[in-house]
């Protein structure tokens, strides 16, 4: 059924081509918003055009930030010869949460998936290898299924000729996880990629 | 590991019921198109989350309904008791539950609860295209160990990942050979897994498989399953081996744009005293075969987990004559627990004593079943 305000239609249209919003749900956004203040409805519209207007992509790394090139890639605590090179932006925000890792990073926009049309020229790799002045070594981070297996296959077969050495995040059990609670196919990973002291 | 009580809330057309297991042979007997598969089916989706008969979920729906449930009790030989429930509703879609706990993953319920499936549809395993005889190894490899299935899937989307690639002719562009090599990786990595277990199975099922066979033919034949991988191989150079035949392949895959070497294209033959069954078997014969090799499946999933499988045989006794039906039971390890399902004819011959505690015998009757 449509609604009778075209209004109401249009935003309910919208909304619904958000993820994990099917009609139903935007519906309710709708209705919830229809009750809020013109003022509140107005912060959110702001809110979301500054997404657009403001937010870029750091033309060095291709994280998401607001100035270019980005805090990570101007700052000069970092050190230049390490890169780590993730899938997306939520990557480098998990791994700056660990406050562990001081090199730089790169965002590839995804991984190689032939099923979805997405080859390596769909990613930021050309932008990876202008970059390689300098780096001593790359680190791998992409997720650990087939294709950000391949991916990393891939981009160690480009850039480890350069001579640049190439490394793989570790994979395994969780730290602050027990054996006994492990799943079997993690522990079975893991053992494989056991490493000798 | 067995069946204690079973409840049906809603499946097919069987009537709202809980019922009560024997820990060893369980005989179901009724007239055609009555229900006794549908009760056998319920066991089967509560132990591996998918029918052996359908691939649709919305088949096993009754008709006036607009999903399923179905709930167990299952008892370890430890005497530890585990509840599982499967459901298919319109709002929540398909649900697993665990005592209690959902499962994030329906491939996680593989193993628990294992189990062994004879139906009339296991005819295609020895006379069937080759893809039938991959699929009951991966079902009974999968049971044996979750890292199999993990190996299993992860191929499967390699190689799926792959086709399209090649269909996409990129191996002549810029990198293109690098592309390859990032799907060739994997290939390799998860098929020689693949082979590997399969080549061990297909050794240790047939130790039991001689053995059963024999027994139902008064020695007078031998029944052996043979493992016709489609890159040969020794157990120390399967990647090698992989490698070098995705090399051999190259130009041949390029211009038909899919994947030509790998274990998707692995065959099994079955053969009776050195004749292959599937061009030289009669009706019987097939059916002697199944159930030997059903028989052995157990065994080789008891050695493996240290767990009973459980045994759901449809139909067990057609086309086999009486001689063989009057044996086919002994095959089957006394302690572990057995559904049987056959006709009223069947029922008239076999004659199963009443409920005890060692066996309990029920009828079906358009969807009701009854306890005798």
């Amino acid at each position: 059924m449509k609604y009778s305000s075209d209004a109401v239609e249009k935003a309910i249209h919208e909304l619904s081509k958000l993820p994990g919003i099917g009609r139903k749900t935007a519906q309710r956004h709708v209705f919830y918003l229809l009750k809020q203040t013109e003022h509140e409805v107005h912060q959110l519209a702001e809110a979301l055009l500054e997404l657009k207007s403001k937010v870029i992509h750091c033309h060095t790394c291709f994280n998401i930030t607001e100035t270019d090139p980005c805090r990570i890639c101007s700052s000069d605590k970092r050190d230049r010869s390490i890169i780590c090179v993730v899938e997306e932006a939520n990557d480098v925000l998990a791994l700056e949460k660990t406050g562990e890792y001081r090199g730089l990073y790169h965002v590839l926009g995804g991984a190689l998936s032939p099923l979805d049309g997405i080859g390596p020229d769909d990613l930021r790799i050309k932008e990876l290898l202008n970059r390689l002045d300098g780096v001593n070594e790359i680190i791998v981070a992409t997720n650990p299924n087939t294709e950000g297996e391949a991916t990393a296959i891939y981009l160690s077969k480009l850039i480890k000729p350069m001579g640049v050495k190439m490394t793989r995040i570790a994979r395994g059990i969780p730290v602050g996880a027990d054996l006994e609670y492990t799943d079997e196919i993690t522990l079975a990973r893991a053992i494989e990629g056991r490493l000798e002291y | 590991m067995y069946l204690s009580r079973l409840e049906i809330h809603r499946f097919r057309n069987l009537r709202p019921a809980t019922f009560e297991f024997s820990p060893f042979r369980n005989y179901v007997f009724g007239d055609n198109a009555q229900g006794k598969t549908n009760l056998i089916e319920a066991i089967y989706l509560l132990c591996l989350a998918k029918s052996f008969r359908t691939r649709e979920d919305v088949d096993l729906v009754p008709f006036s309904e607009n999903g399923y449930l179905v709930e167990g009790r299952f008892l370890s030989n430890e005497s530890i008791s585990h509840h599982a429930a499967i459901m298919l509703d319109a709002q929540q879609g398909k649900q697993i539950k665990i005592d209690g706990k959902r499962l994030n993953q329906f491939s996680k319920l593989v193993g628990l609860f294992p189990i062994i499936v004879l139906s009339v549809d296991d005819y295609e395993i020895t006379s069937g295209p080759p893809a039938q005889r991959r699929r009951f190894f991966n079902i009974l490899l999968s049971q044996c160990s979750s890292r199999y299935l993990d190996d299993l899937k992860r191929y499967e989307k390699v190689l799926k990942q792959r086709n399209v690639m090649l269909q996409e002719r990129v191996a002549g562009r810029r990198n293109g050979e690098h592309m390859l090599d990032a799907w060739n990786t994997q290939l390799v990595q998860f098929g020689a897994q693949l082979m590997r277990a399969r080549a061990a199975i297909v050794d240790e099922l047939n130790s039991h498989l001689t053995a059963y066979y024999s027994i139902l033919t008064n020695k007078k034949w031998s029944l052996r399953v043979d493992y016709h991988p489609n890159i040969r191989f020794k157990m120390n150079d399967i990647e090698t081996r992989f490698e070098s035949a995705l090399n051999r392949v190259r130009h041949k895959e390029k211009k038909q744009a899919k994947t030509l070497v790998g274990p998707h294209r692995d065959d099994f033959i079955f053969a009776i005293s050195d004749h292959e069954l599937r061009k030289f078997g009669s009706r019987g014969e097939h059916k002697s075969a199944l159930v030997s090799l059903k028989a052995a499946e157990a065994q080789v999933l008891y050695k493996r987990t240290e767990n009973h499988p459980i045994l759901l045989l449809d139909d067990l006794f057609a086309e086999l004559d009486r001689d063989r039906s009057s044996k086919v039971l002994e095959l089957f390890d006394p302690s572990s627990q057995v559904f049987v399902t056959g006709t009223s004819l069947d029922y008239a011959g076999l004659r199963p004593a009443e409920s005890t505690a060692h066996q309990s015998t029920f009828i079906v009757d358009n969807g009701k079943i009854n306890r005798v």
